[in-house]
């Protein structure tokens, strides 16, 4: 088994009255994770944990093997993390490129390494020129990609995005998800992409983890949750409606008519055992008198999924 | 031509990370870079200390020009009127000689302008961290709030020394070249010493002070105003208690004041009784508000570290 490179165990983080994490349980494999989860859930609570820059009410973490509790197990987890937060969070004064290169001295690296360091991140991250210029006046997709390059500038294993797309014009969008996609892929990085856009993670992460209320509302590779339940299928077809449902429930098939008519339905062993396939809900068909117009199969997506597990934690919570 | 998706190769690190970085070292050379970057500020707030410094030099080298044996003749002509100047010049040389006296009334006068210059530079420097985000990015590497603070803390005292320190120091040295066989060191080479100890502590104090006031402001302007008012706001409050209840010593609440007494009795310099008042009460105030710079600036970054 991989050893996970975040653990927590029972992590609980109150703010008076708000537990914005209650009981946290979780162990994180190395590769790219999404983090999901409503305003309020505990992501940023969770990212700055994981940081150390907020110490929990109870419960602990490791991240990347240290112990967040202790200075010392501070100073060497940011050594092993690049942390890109949200908003604008730039050093007043310097260029681009002095901005990373300073970073990266206080990162642990030797001034000449950090300068060298600084122009390849920053090339990496597809900023020319301007790096020579002071950032404040820089676009917001500028900045997001500083933001990314002082994260990477010591080369950490595991990096913390939190909303990286957030505020980039669709072609910035696509050039920012093009880069963590190489990171946690062709880079064997391992990251927690915090993310309000569900297909950002998709695009850029294996694995994800949905926080509701604080409490992990569902977690695992995306593949899984995704295509988790039974495979199902959109099914149109013309004729009497009322007959076909008639036909459908008589074969056992879980059917569900959509807005624009057509069904979906769910294929795979059903409630009493049978398996129901492509072919019996043909038959189906055939024996109400309905001509099928198209079937095919209907893929879940995350947004589904997200909303799907949110439900679940909200009945239980 | 770049392709629309281009991506660059990432170039992983081969090297090693240094366990203990120099983390105040390279936020102080960061401070001084964005500092230097604005050159116009700059030379205007760094012309009142390099005028200052010109003038009491010149006095320090006259005095000791004169002691040398210099005629009121050759000072001041042959006329009448030269000779009578020249004579002035002479009686007052015993003064402008006393290299303490110079340098005790060069912070006297010069303590305003120097003031301003590590309000102007230490004003923005936790308050534009704050306001920008920039500790988020600064705290998230292995860097101690002791560290953050000194690196800071250095910066804002870079630009004290250039009001405070390096001044006196120059005018020390053209004091030591310019006395007779090297009088001024054989005879009064303390005063450089006291004069660097000096300076130190009021560029610690003050720097601390505008620091502090940095820290709890949410931008520069709100930080140089805050440090400006507290400095007058406290003299303005001094004089009227002094003035309110007889007792001088409440003008000791001023830093300013304070720090005047304070060189010239380090200086040695004598004080007419009516404007002098118990010496430790000026040790106290400026005591005081060092320790409350710094409790301040200990609660403010500790708030930083651990973002809400």
């Amino acid at each position: 088994m991989t050893k996970a490179v975040l653990e927590f165990d029972a992590l609980t983080k109150t703010y008076g009255k708000v537990r914005a994490l209650e009981g946290l349980t979780l162990a994180l494999e190395p590769g790219p994770t999404g983090l999901l989860g409503p305003n309020g859930a505990g992501k940023t609570t969770l990212l700055k944990l994981c940081l150390g820059l907020i110490a929990p009410t109870s419960g602990s973490a490791r991240i990347a093997g240290h112990d967040p509790a202790t200075a010392a197990g501070r100073a060497r987890l940011r050594r092993a993390i690049g942390y890109m937060p949200e908003g604008d969070c730039l050093v007043p004064g310097l260029t681009g490129v002095e901005t990373v290169g300073m970073l990266g001295r206080l990162s642990g690296l030797e001034p000449r390494d950090a300068m060298t360091r600084a122009h390849e991140v920053l090339d990496y991250v597809g900023i020319d020129e301007a790096r020579y210029r002071e950032v404040v006046g820089w676009s917001t997709g500028m900045k997001q990609r500083l933001k990314l390059a002082q994260a990477l500038v010591h080369d950490p294993p595991l990096l913390l995005l939190d909303e990286p797309t957030d505020g980039l014009d669709p072609t910035g969008r696509r050039h920012m998800l093009e880069l963590v996609h190489d990171l946690g892929h062709a880079q064997k990085k391992s990251l927690l992409l915090c993310s309000h856009l569900l297909p950002d993670v998709e695009a850029t992460c294996d694995a994800v983890v949905v926080l509701s209320r604080g409490r992990v509302a569902a977690s695992g590779q995306i593949v899984d949750l995704v295509g988790g339940s039974r495979p199902r299928v959109r099914f149109e077809a013309i004729g009497d409606a009322a007959r076909l449902e008639t036909e459908f429930a008589a074969s056992g098939i879980v059917h569900e008519r959509l807005e624009n008519g057509s069904w979906s339905l769910t294929l795979g062993a059903s409630e009493s055992g049978a398996e129901i396939d492509a072919d019996a809900a043909l038959a189906a068909a055939s024996r109400a008198g309905a001509r099928v117009v198209a079937i095919e199969p209907e893929r879940a997506t995350l947004q589904q999924a997200f909303l799907r597990a949110l439900d679940e934690a909200e009945a239980v919570g | 031509m770049k392709a629309e998706a281009h991506l660059e190769v990432y170039r992983p690190f081969q090297g090693q990370l240094r366990q203990h970085p120099r983390a105040p070292i390279a936020l102080w050379r960061a401070g001084l870079r964005t500092a230097f970057r604005r050159r116009l500020a700059l030379m205007i707030l760094l012309a009142p200390p390099v005028i200052g410094t010109v003038i009491f030099s010149f006095v320090v080298y006259t005095g000791y020009a004169l002691q040398e044996g210099t005629t009121p003749e050759a000072l001041g002509g042959s006329s009448l009127l030269g000779q009578m100047a020249g004579s002035m010049m002479r009686d007052h040389a015993a003064k402008a000689l006393d290299v303490k006296n110079q340098i005790a009334l060069f912070h006297l006068s010069m303590s305003a302008f120097s003031l301003l210059l590590v309000a102007w530079y230490g004003a923005g420097l936790i308050a534009d961290d704050k306001r920008e985000g920039a500790h988020l990015l600064l705290f998230a590497r292995p860097l101690s709030r002791t560290g953050y603070l000194m690196g800071r803390f250095l910066t804002v005292a870079t630009f004290g020394a250039f009001g405070a320190i390096v001044p006196t120091l120059v005018v020390c040295t053209i004091a030591t070249f310019a006395s007779p066989e090297w009088s001024f060191i054989r005879l009064e080479g303390m005063v450089i010493v006291k004069a660097v100890l000096y300076g130190l502590a009021w560029v610690v104090a003050m720097s601390s002070l505008v620091l502090a006031i940095s820290s709890l402001a949410t931008r520069k302007a709100f930080a140089l105003a805050g440090t400006i008012g507290l400095v007058f706001g406290l003299a303005a409050t001094g004089g009227v208690l002094t003035g309110l209840l007889k007792v001088r010593a409440w003008n000791a609440l001023g830093p300013h004041m304070a720090w005047a007494q304070i060189a010239n009795n380090v200086f040695e310099v004598e004080e007419p009784s009516r404007r002098s008042w118990d010496m430790s009460w000026n040790y106290i105030s400026v005591a005081s508000l060092f320790v409350a710079s710094w409790i301040v600036l200990v609660w403010s970054v500790r708030r930083m570290e651990a973002v809400k």
